[in-house]
């Protein structure tokens, strides 16, 4: 138990445990399994450009991260393709286009297998600050939308009719989304 | 016989603002093709009625190509039931979610009474499994009611015992109470209930008006109420319009049973169903038609009047 790195694991397990909890519920009620999905996989591309431009890969990812939901949000507003194919098709695609971004910048350094695997045991110090900052941010702005994003769970059009302003907080949500992934992402894997 | 008092009375002052909608063309509009509906010599379009709770104006609304709304005018009152009726595809829950404002339309205008609080009854309402819910909490999420309104309303439509049951285990007819009594816990000025009565039974129905009818006399909000279904709904509503895209004619119930345009829509029988449901009022048909005497204190056709007594 006193191995640094066991703790580190342990202490990272933990702490996204607490975050994902909560946040994997409303995955789950509001059917956005593979939202979370696709996000995580064009995640890769965030590590892709991070280790090109040699900048923290978990703030990499997580512009990434924020910039595809955006995006998602964007592209769930058209009202031809489903969007459950839509997703099918930008996981695989993003994943794809991670792959090939990783390997035209691979050194020594990366280890893609880590990325899209995951390895916790490679937790570092810094990392776990990530963790735990950016999960309190997370569950704190969970907090604030946690009624109207129930209600709109629930019902979105009666929610929207007694004046909850549904896109803000479908938006807010998907942002509490692209962060958490972003920093899960070094333990749990794109993938 | 009372129908023909009806037929003959003229439209009361409220219906002014609806006798004409639906029957101008605007100009600058070539998609739609009602043009028997052409009057044009009509002017601009009528101002809202600032008394009106919410009151919308030349609401015109087009999908795929297809008109569903063709210059509606429609104003919702204080204290009055409001029926709006119609063939499906007619564009009732179309005009509803538009006057809600979950619907933007192409054209025309939508006004509220500044703070009015809206309640809606939705038209669908299917509960996710996945979501552990209780019916109070349910109620609660619609406005951070207090736990004795909660109860108070919930018992108000007569779910009193419901609260801590699951949401997704009730009936279909034990749901609308529950999405009613959400709604009534926000104290709301107008309130809205798209076909409130689906996957209600007969009875369940009429007991279902009668309750809002009575929840109107207490409370005095404005109620829309959205139907395909005629009879039971008529005999609770102060008020009638006819929708098929258009207005196709408002007014008192008995006025629009007479209307040509309604018998048209729905048939002759609809029209004769109604005058005589209307003129029986010491007993109920059941589906197959055949007489029931009801409790006297119940009866479906009781008038707004008089429908609190014996409650």
């Amino acid at each position: 138990m006193g191995e640094p790195f066991l703790m580190r694991a342990l202490l990272a397990g933990l702490g996204l445990a607490i975050v994902a909890a909560p946040l994997g519920c409303f995955v789950v009620w509001r059917r956005m399994a593979y939202y979370g999905e696709t996000v995580a996989q064009a995640g890769l591309i965030g590590i892709a450009a991070g280790l090109a431009l040699s900048l923290n890969l978990t703030a990499s990812v997580l512009v990434v991260t924020l910039v595809v939901s955006a995006l998602l949000v964007l592209l769930s507003r058209q009202q031809i393709v489903p969007f459950d194919s839509l997703l099918g098709l930008l996981a695989h695609a993003a994943l794809a286009v991670g792959v090939i971004a990783a390997s035209l910048v691979r050194g020594p350094q990366l280890d893609l297998m880590a990325f899209l695997f995951g390895d916790i045991f490679a937790i570092t110090s810094t990392d776990l600050r990530w963790i735990y900052i950016g999960g309190a941010v997370a569950l704190a702005a969970l907090v604030l939308v946690w009624r109207p994003l129930l209600a709109l769970s629930v019902h979105e059009d009666l929610a929207a009719a007694e004046g909850v302003p549904t896109d803000r907080i479908k938006l807010m949500f998907v942002l509490i989304l692209a962060l958490v992934v972003a920093i899960a992402i070094r333990s749990s894997a794109c993938s | 016989m009372e129908g023909h008092d009806a037929q003959d009375r003229p439209l009361r002052d409220a219906d002014r603002a609806l006798t004409r909608p639906g029957r101008r063309e605007l100009g600058d509009l070539g998609h739609h093709h009602h043009h028997h509906h052409a009057d044009a010599g009509a002017g601009p379009p009528l101002p809202h009625d600032a008394n009106a709770l919410i009151s919308a104006r030349s609401l015109w609304l087009s999908r795929s190509g297809r008109a569903i709304l063709q210059g509606i005018d429609i104003d919702i009152a204080a204290n009055e039931i409001l029926t709006l009726i119609g063939p499906n595809g007619a564009g009732k829950t179309t005009l509803v979610r538009v006057l809600l404002g979950l619907e933007a339309p192409d054209k025309g205008t939508t006004r509220r009474k500044p703070g009015l609080v809206v309640g809606y009854v939705p038209q669908r309402f299917e509960v996710d499994r996945a979501i552990p819910l209780t019916v109070a909490r349910f109620v609660g999420l619609g406005r951070g009611a207090e736990d004795d309104d909660i109860a108070r309303v919930l018992g108000e439509v007569g779910a009193g015992q419901l609260g801590e049951r699951q949401l997704s285990e009730l009936s279909g007819g034990e749901l609308q109470r529950v999405v009613l009594a959400r709604a009534l816990a926000r104290s709301p000025g107008v309130l809205v209930l798209d076909e409130p009565v689906r996957g209600v039974d007969y009875v369940g129905e009429a007991e279902l008006y009668t309750l809002i009818g009575r929840l109107r006399a207490e409370h005095g909000f404005g109620v829309l109420l959205v139907s395909h279904d005629l009879h039971v709904v008529m005999a609770q509503s102060d008020r009638v319009v006819c929708l098929n895209r258009h207005v196709c004619c408002s007014g008192v119930p008995e006025s629009v049973a007479q209307h040509p345009e309604y018998a048209r829509l729905f048939g002759p029988q609809a029209a004769r169903a109604f005058g005589l449901y209307h003129h029986s009022h010491d007993h109920r048909h059941d589906l197959a038609g055949e007489p029931h005497p009801p409790p006297a204190a119940d009866r479906p056709g009781a008038r707004s009047g008089s429908q609190s007594d014996g409650q």
